[in-house]
C-alpha cells in the first residue's frame, strides 16, 4: 500500500508538471511563434496550418486537462492537512519536546489560501483552453484569447509556486516551545 | 527573500515549460500543421519557425541556468540532509539538462536545419522529460527530508 501511494504521488507530481508544460509551451508557441512564421503565406495557406495545428493541439489540450485535474486531486489529497487548516501543529516533534502549542498561521502565509487561488485560476485557464480547441471552428479572435490564457497560465504557475513555498515554510518553522509547567507551591 | 525564492522557482518552471513545450509543439503539433502545405512553402514556414524558436530557446537556456544556479544555492543545505539520495538526483537532473541544452544548441546552430533534425528533436524531448522526472523526484526527496529532519522522529 505504501509503495502504491508513493508511486501514485510520484506519478501525479510528474504528470502535473509535464502536462502543464505541454499546455503552457504549446499555447505560447501557438500564439507567438506560429503567427510570425506564417504571416507571409497566403490566407488560405495560413488557415490550413492553423486548422491542422489546432486539430492536433486539441487532443493535447484535452489529454493535458484531464491529467492535470486528476494529478492535481492526488497532489491535493497528499497535502490536504496543511491546506485545510489555519493552524499548524508540527506532526513530529524534535527530541525532548512532548507537545507544541497550536499556532495560527498569518493569512498571507496560509498554504490553503494560495492553493484556492491556484486551483480557481487553473480551472478558468483549463476551461478557456478547452473552449478554444473544441468545436469545428475557432472562436472569434483566437490569438487574443490564447494570449489571455497564456497570461492566466503563468499566473496559475506563480500561485502554485507560492502555495508550495507557503507549505514548505510552515513545515520548516520551528514549533512553539511547550510552556514551562508552573512550579507547585511549596 | 521568500519572494525571491518564489520568483526564481517560477522563472525556472516557466522556462522549462517553454523549452519542453516548444520542443513538443515543433516536433508533434507543427508537423501535423504543415503536412498539407506544398514542400517549398513548408520549408519556408519551418525556417521561419526555427528562427523564432532559436531566439526563444536561447533566452530560455539563459534563464534556466541563472534560476537553476540560484535554486541550487538556496536548497544546497537541504541536500545535505540526505546526500546519499539527493546528490545523485541533483546530479542526474543537471546532467540531463546540460545534455538537452547541448542538443538544442547543436540543432539550432547554423542557418539551415540539420539533416537528422527530427531524430534529434525526439531525443531532446525524451531527455527533457527525463530531466523533469529527476527534478520531480529531487523535489519529493527534499520536501520529505525538510519535513522530517534527522532526529525529529520521536
Amino acid at each position: 500500500m505504501v509503495t502504491f501511494l508513493f508511486t501514485l504521488h510520484f506519478l501525479a507530481r510528474y504528470l502535473h508538471i509535464v502536462c502543464a508544460t505541454a499546455l503552457v509551451g504549446g499555447t505560447l508557441f501557438y500564439e507567438m511563434v506560429v503567427p510570425v512564421a506564417i504571416d507571409e503565406l497566403r490566407p488560405e495557406q495560413q488557415l490550413i496550418v492553423f486548422a491542422r495545428a489546432r486539430w492536433v493541439f486539441k487532443w493535447i489540450v484535452w489529454a493535458a486537462a484531464v491529467m492535470i485535474i486528476l494529478s492535481g486531486i492526488v497532489y491535493t489529497t497528499e497535502h490536504w492537512k496543511q491546506y485545510a487548516s489555519d493552524q499548524y501543529n508540527r506532526p513530529e516533534l524534535p527530541p525532548g519536546m512532548t507537545t507544541t502549542m497550536p499556532r495560527e498561521i498569518p493569512p498571507g502565509s496560509r498554504p490553503g489560501w494560495w492553493w484556492v487561488a491556484h486551483i480557481s485560476t487553473g480551472t478558468i485557464a483549463v476551461l478557456i483552453a478547452l473552449s478554444l480547441t473544441t468545436g469545428p471552428v475557432p472562436p472569434a479572435r483566437p490569438i487574443r484569447w490564447m494570449r489571455l490564457n497564456l497570461m492566466l497560465l503563468l499566473l496559475v504557475m506563480f500561485l502554485g509556486s507560492t502555495a508550495r513555498q507557503a507549505r514548505i515554510s510552515e513545515l520548516q518553522r520551528p514549533p512553539n516551545p511547550q510552556p514551562a509547567p508552573e512550579s507547585a507551591p511549596q | 527573500m521568500a519572494w525571491l525564492i518564489i520568483l526564481s522557482r517560477w522563472v525556472h518552471v516557466v522556462s522549462a515549460c517553454v523549452a519542453l513545450g516548444g520542443v513538443f509543439f515543433v516536433r508533434i503539433v507543427l508537423r501535423g500543421g504543415a503536412r498539407l502545405l506544398a514542400p517549398d512553402v513548408r520549408d519556408i514556414v519551418q525556417l521561419r519557425i526555427r528562427r523564432t524558436f532559436k531566439m526563444v530557446i536561447h533566452s530560455t537556456i539563459l534563464l534556466l541556468l541563472l534560476s537553476g544556479s540560484f535554486n541550487s544555492y538556496i536548497a544546497w543545505n537541504k541536500y545535505q540532509l540526505n546526500p546519499m539520495l539527493m546528490h545523485p538526483l541533483w546530479g542526474t537532473h543537471l546532467l540531463l539538462a546540460l545534455i538537452a541544452i547541448a542538443i538544442a544548441l547543436y540543432l539550432l546552430a547554423g542557418k539551415t536545419p540539420r539533416p537528422s533534425n527530427r531524430k534529434w528533436l525526439t531525443l531532446n524531448l525524451i531527455v527533457l522529460l527525463a530531466a523533469v522526472a529527476a527534478a520531480s523526484t529531487l523535489k519529493w526527496a527534499r520536501d520529505t527530508a525538510s519535513s522530517n529532519p534527522p532526529g525529529a522522529t520521536p
